[in-house]
């Protein structure tokens, strides 16, 4: 590895960007611009569900749960039932979305610090709102039985603000795409200009060519990391409570890792027309959908449950969650880091196979 | 060491279906200016992308200062400077940016860097737009910078892929002069081009049609190729009576202005009689570009 050759194509490299208006404003304007249109946008906090209560208990304690949930901003009162049948009626009506029902034996079961239970009827025609109700009563039901003493621990997120789970995944998310999309272009664009065909007449190495395509772009993802956390932190008023130094290692870790998949297919797509619509689709769809980020991957399919655990981004989304919210590494987080090293390690062995310094077979 | 800065035995290169390079062979000398000359599509940017060491050619050797271009590109690519048809110049960076990108590329110490660079700009007359962006630069300066980019490592054998390809006849004079200052400090050039005026300023040609060599030698030994020399005559419809000599005779003719130009053992009379007059029939020894028509025609009729 010859330091000088490194050096001269990353400085290169940054000159490209530097100098051109639309690199620039992709690797730093549009992730601001993302996380600021989601971060509003895409807050999934629902607000005045209609809930109907039907108290088969009538004690203190029933009451009060029924007092708290009327009083979150979540729920509003909306009639009270006597019977099984009033309830699905005031649910078909569309009177109520959710009903609160409190078996008869609940405030026993509290004093004798056995579980209790307590049933939340959904109106499940709208899922989204149907989810986040039952989210929502979790949460309330918890922080009840808590303060009666029970030994249940508060779970992460015990304001029940969804824009503190979507912030974080939301920079996983951006990160996972705009670092692809950068580097997805650099290779295909030498090919396109003819410069490749100079730059392989020189005595450079694969690896040197490689690291230096890969240094600037880190760099600027680096960047892009922490504009985000930033954001997180004081626009949206994330909490913070895992370490520093945790983000940074697997903030770090992931962006190495996806910098890697964008030039894979910059070596293997031709032109950057494809190469920057594959890395769209390749990072994008699965980092969107299939990544727990927006749909729970517990409520997935066994198949598709299994074809999470191949993407990164499903990684960084819950490693980003535990460390911002829960402020623990969560379970087991070496292995997430360890996938991530292992998946990079891979990508960039086959970029290594894939890149070819001649003209071979074009 | 060899005398010789290349030598070439049997390349033969496919592309898919295509046969591009059909068994060629040639050698050149140190400190030569060697021309591949030929028409588009007759092989010229395969063959020399094969010397350039940065294709592999289907069967065949090529010996690059000694060394194999199969087995020792990196080598190779230490010690030469291949410029593309299209030179990889970064449009955004400037000219003195891509002069020091290349230079780091092949290692050139920093320490020398700007005595090199100083020099090669003043020799290409490029210094007063050292800080001009190479996208912004004419066609003529363009392969000047590119020249001077490729010199900066001070290679020994130089390998140019129609550098004055799309350039302006006072820029390729200005490009020529260059050169020739690099063959008189010892460089070794070889390059490929499709206009033969230029061929007549190498030192030795290599005559290329359809992935095949059909003639090699200096100008002159080219020149003497046609048999009896070339016939000339000056033609009110030339291209009509050039047409009549080739139907009727077993010539070769060709237009040059209104100039009819003869070649292939023909005598006097027979012209005169394919077009049924006597114009002044000049008979001289021919250029470079007569020989190559001939050359090419024969091998049409034959291959």
């Amino acid at each position: 590895m010859n330091r000088q050759r490194v050096k001269a194509i990353a400085k290169k490299e940054i000159t490209h960007v530097l100098r051109d208006p639309r690199s620039l404003g992709m690797g730093l304007a549009i992730p601001v611009l993302l996380l600021v249109l989601f971060g509003y946008g895409l807050s999934l906090n629902v607000d005045n569900v209609p809930l109907a209560v039907w108290d088969q208990d009538n004690t203190t304690t029933s009451r009060n749960l029924i007092r708290d949930f009327t009083n979150s901003e979540a729920f509003q009162p909306a009639g009270v039932c006597h019977s099984q049948r009033d309830t699905e009626e005031i649910i078909q009506s569309g009177q109520a979305t959710a009903v609160l029902v409190i078996p008869p034996d609940f405030e026993e079961k509290i004093a004798r610090r056995e579980p209790a239970t307590v049933q939340l009827l959904v109106d499940g025609s709208d899922s989204n709102t149907a989810r986040l109700s039952i989210m929502y009563a979790d949460g309330i039901t918890k922080n009840a039985v808590q303060t009666a003493a029970m030994s249940i621990i508060t779970a992460y997120n015990p304001a029940m603000d969804t824009t503190w789970s979507i912030i974080p995944g939301l920079i996983a998310i951006i990160l996972n795409v705009i670092a692809a999309m950068l580097t997805s272009l650099c290779v295909a664009r030498e090919w396109e200009n003819g410069t490749m065909e100079q730059l392989i007449s020189t005595p450079m190495r694969k690896g040197e060519f490689l690291a230096g395509k890969l240094v600037p772009y880190y760099i600027i993802g680096v960047i892009d990391l922490i504009i985000a956390v930033l954001m997180a932190l004081f626009l949206f008023g994330v909490p913070l409570n895992g370490s520093l130094l945790a983000l940074a290692g697997v903030s770090g870790m992931f962006i190495f890792t996806t910098l890697s998949v964008g030039i894979l297919i910059s070596t293997a797509a031709k032109s950057q027309l494809l190469a920057s619509q594959l890395a769209l689709v390749i990072t994008f769809l699965p980092g969107f959908i299939l990544s727990g980020f927006v749909y729970d991957i517990k409520a997935m399919p066994a198949i598709v449950q299994a074809i999470t655990k191949l993407i990164p981004a499903t990684y960084f989304v819950s490693l980003l969650r535990t460390i911002f919210l829960k402020g623990t590494w969560g379970m087991a987080p070496v292995k997430e880091l360890l996938f991530l090293t292992l998946f990079a390690a891979v990508v960039l062995a086959m970029t290594m196979k894939k890149l070819k310094l001649n003209l071979d077979g074009r | 060491m060899s005398e010789k800065s290349v030598t070439v035995r049997n390349l033969t290169m496919s592309f898919k279906e295509v046969q591009a390079v059909k068994g060629i062979s040639f050698e050149v000398a140190r400190g030569e200016v060697f021309g591949l000359v030929g028409p588009d599509g007759a092989g010229k940017t395969t063959t020399m992308r094969i010397l350039a060491a940065i294709l592999t050619p289907d069967s065949g050797e090529a010996q690059i200062l000694g060394l194999s271009s199969a087995t020792e590109r990196e080598k190779i690519h230490d010690r030469i400077a291949y410029m593309s048809q299209r030179f990889g110049l970064y449009q955004d960076l400037t000219v003195e940016e891509n002069m020091e990108f290349y230079a780091d590329m092949y290692g050139v110490k920093r320490s020398e860097l700007k005595a090199s660079m100083d020099k090669l700009l003043d020799w290409s007359g490029l210094t007063q737009f050292r800080s001009r962006p190479a996208g912004k630069l004419s066609g003529g300066m363009k392969q000047k910078l590119g020249l001077a980019c490729a010199l900066i490592h001070t290679p020994e054998l130089l390998l140019l892929d129609e550098p004055t390809n799309g350039v302006d006849p006072v820029s390729r004079k200005e490009f020529w002069n260059l050169l020739y200052k690099l063959v008189d400090e010892g460089l070794t050039i070889i390059m490929t081009t499709a206009y033969l005026d230029e061929a007549e300023r190498c030192h030795s040609l290599a005559f290329m049609d359809r992935g095949k060599i059909t003639a090699r030698g200096t100008p002159e030994e080219i020149v003497d190729l046609i048999p009896g020399g070339v016939l000339k005559f000056n033609s009110d419809n030339p291209f009509e009576e050039s047409n009549r000599i080739t139907e009727s005779t077993e010539a070769v003719s060709t237009v040059f202005g209104s100039q009819v130009h003869v070649m292939g053992n023909i005598k006097e009379e027979e012209i005169e009689r394919s077009i049924d007059r006597k114009p002044d029939i000049i008979r001289s020894r021919g250029s470079v570009e007569d020989a190559f028509v001939y050359l090419s025609e024969i091998e049409t009729d034959h291959g």
